[in-house]
């Protein structure tokens, strides 16, 4: 299990080099000059004092080599530098650590929320094949999946902060400040694993040893949550580690929409702003996080399917 | 279906009568699909409401009318209209012109790059395939909306730049799904034959691969537009897309949220206009993943 995923760490890595790469080119390939990118405030230019631009292009080793630079680059984000943010002047690894935990609250309440809607409205619609509950659920995953989640969360928003006053409609806090936003989050997640725990579930229950487990004489819904539900979570798992990926990216969406704290949010004021720093920290440490989730996932998937092994 | 007798496939004329005779049961078992028909009904009728906009939209969707602002739905503004006095139903149909275009053309784009990726590193295998897989699995880290907005940092917020971004982040899966299938497909006996005769690799691919990879591609890409349309509606409620006064859907909904206290229908209606042009989508990929795919 544990070599498994040391395995899986290590094929990895090329990939994980890959993204910085890709993270780090992100600075190269705005078109003009980097220094002055880093101090472009929202969009306008500003005048750098000369030994200012000088102490900072060595600083970062812009007048040396691409490949050089990338070396520079690596070494710093090993120490754990990603360099500072041009608009909040604070080492970028300082923001991430204020902001994470608003992040990973929201996205775990999201997925979980996703999980259990989903898989409750999939095991509902394959037991009833045909019925008013498959119709149904999977009227409103198609309408799930089509809905744009941020549309979603200012409806939910009108009505339940707006209108009742049930929730609060912006910022962090208590557990009700987390509902609104991950739902918003969650809702296209939870269609998606419904449609998928459906059919995989409809596939297990037209397997041989689902027929004797119903000729021994056990009673339905122990055979169907038993027998069948464990080994249709399967593909299901896999889906949500996929899932999570895009949970924590489409949480610029809803921590925009609640104006709430978070990584997303952050994330978003780096882009408009062009904090190069800022942004490419972000993109990395996202990128990095759903690497790791799907590596976790697959080694769950491991554990729950003896069958499979690496390579 | 009947397959053609062995010795009449010989004739190129019969390959025709069967293809088309294909293609007909096809269309007819993808008509007989519920939902599906359904969908294109839907989409059919929005494709004619967005081309004939200019004709049938009440207002010009850009033309202010400050003494009208903010009024609700009414006989003359069906769906009310926003801050600036914009007639909001005109804006939604001028809307679904944007949206439409963005979603074809952002699957063009990225299906073209994908599909030919995918066929060169399938077909050629090795080192060009090492490359073009690494690459994709190096792409695929990023979560597609990250990505989209990664590529937005550098080229700036726009609505053509977000076409952009959406298309690179979409190329990958494109890219996987037809390497497979094309390695697949390789070991046919008719990609043998192909090769026997004589046929350049190019020849090979374009000509013989390509029918029988476009299968699974057609249907990724029929939902790919679905999920274009979403994100393009994403990145400009974020300010990363369609940039004002331009009537995009999501662009709408980001001013709604400043005024949605006072009026609901500016963040009502665009919503949900991009869900039923989104739903209608779905609903027609769905019946041709189930036409052309019926395994799955």
């Amino acid at each position: 299990m544990l070599k498994y995923g040391l395995k899986r760490l290590v094929s990895t890595i090329p990939v994980l080099l890959g993204v910085t790469v890709l993270v780090f080119s992100l600075m190269h390939l705005v078109p003009g000059d980097p220094v002055k990118a880093m101090f472009r405030m929202t969009g306008e230019s500003v005048e750098i004092p000369p030994e200012v631009y000088e102490s900072i292009q060595k600083e970062y080793g812009f007048d040396k080599p691409v490949p050089v630079q990338y070396l520079i680059y690596m070494s710093r984000l090993f120490r754990g530098d990603m360099g500072r943010s041009t608009i909040r002047n604070r080492p970028v690894s300082e923001l991430i650590r204020q902001n994470w935990r608003f992040t990973a609250e929201l996205a775990i309440t999201a997925i979980t929320f996703a999980i259990v809607l989903g898989v409750l409205l999939g095991v509902a619609a394959a037991v009833n094949r045909g019925g008013w509950w498959d119709t149904l659920s999977m009227m409103a995953a198609t309408f799930g999946v089509s809905m744009p989640n941020f549309w979603f969360g200012l409806m939910a928003m009108l009505v339940f902060a707006v209108q009742l006053g049930w929730l609060p409609a912006s910022g962090v806090g208590g557990f009700e400040f987390v509902i609104l936003p991950a739902l918003t989050l969650g809702i296209s997640a939870s269609a998606i694993i419904a449609r998928l725990t459906r059919s995989s579930l409809l596939e297990t229950l037209g397997e041989d040893y689902i027929r004797t487990a119903r000729a021994k004489g056990i009673r339905e819904r122990r055979v169907t949550l038993i027998h069948a539900l464990r080994n249709s979570l399967i593909p299901v798992v896999t889906l949500v580690g996929l899932q999570f990926g895009s949970l924590l990216a489409g949480a610029v969406v809803s921590e925009t929409v609640f104006a709430r704290r978070g990584l997303g949010s952050l994330t978003l004021e780096a882009v408009t702003s062009k904090d190069f720093p800022l942004a490419q920290g972000l993109i990395l440490i996202i990128a990095l996080i759903y690497v790791l989730v799907n590596i976790v996932v697959d080694m769950l998937y491991a554990t729950l399917d003896p069958r499979i092994q690496y390579e | 279906m009947s397959q053609p007798p062995l010795e009449s496939t010989l004739h190129s004329s019969a390959i025709q009568s069967a293809r088309v005779r294909v293609a007909l049961a096809l269309i007819k078992r993808f008509l007989r699909h519920r939902s599906a028909t359904v969908g294109v009904t839907i989409l059919l009728i929005l494709i004619i409401l967005a081309v004939a906009a200019p004709a049938i939209a009440p207002f010009d969707p850009l033309k202010q009318n400050l003494r009208q602002g903010l009024a609700p739905p009414s006989a003359e503004h069906p769906l009310g209209t926003d801050e600036f006095g914009r007639d909001i139903l005109s804006r939604i149909l001028y809307g679904a012109r944007i949206s439409l275009r963005v979603g074809v053309m952002v699957v063009l784009l990225s299906g073209t790059i994908g599909v030919l990726l995918g066929m060169v590193a399938g077909y050629y295998e090795g080192r060009i395939d090492t490359i073009i897989s690494r690459a994709v699995d190096i792409l695929l880290a990023f979560p597609s909306l990250l990505l989209a907005i990664a590529v937005i940092t550098i080229l700036g917020p726009s609505l053509i730049n977000a076409l952009f971004a959406i298309a690179i982040a979409q190329v990958p899966r494109y890219a996987r799904v037809t390497r497979g299938v094309t390695l697949s497909q390789k070991q046919r006996d008719y990609v043998d034959a192909a090769r026997a005769l004589g046929g350049s690799p190019p020849r090979i691919m374009f000509i013989h691969l390509l029918p029988n990879v476009i299968g699974p591609v057609v249907v990724l890409a029929s939902l790919g537009v679905a999920t274009a349309i979403l994100t393009t509606a994403s990145l400009s409620f974020l300010g990363l897309g369609a940039q004002p006064p331009e009537p995009e859907w999501g662009a709408m909904l980001s001013t709604g949220r400043s005024y949605m206290r006072q009026a609901w229908w500016i963040t009502l209606f665009p919503g949900l206009a991009i869900m039923i042009t989104v739903l209608a989508i779905n609903l027609f990929g769905d019946g041709l993943r189930d036409v052309l795919d019926p395994k799955t």
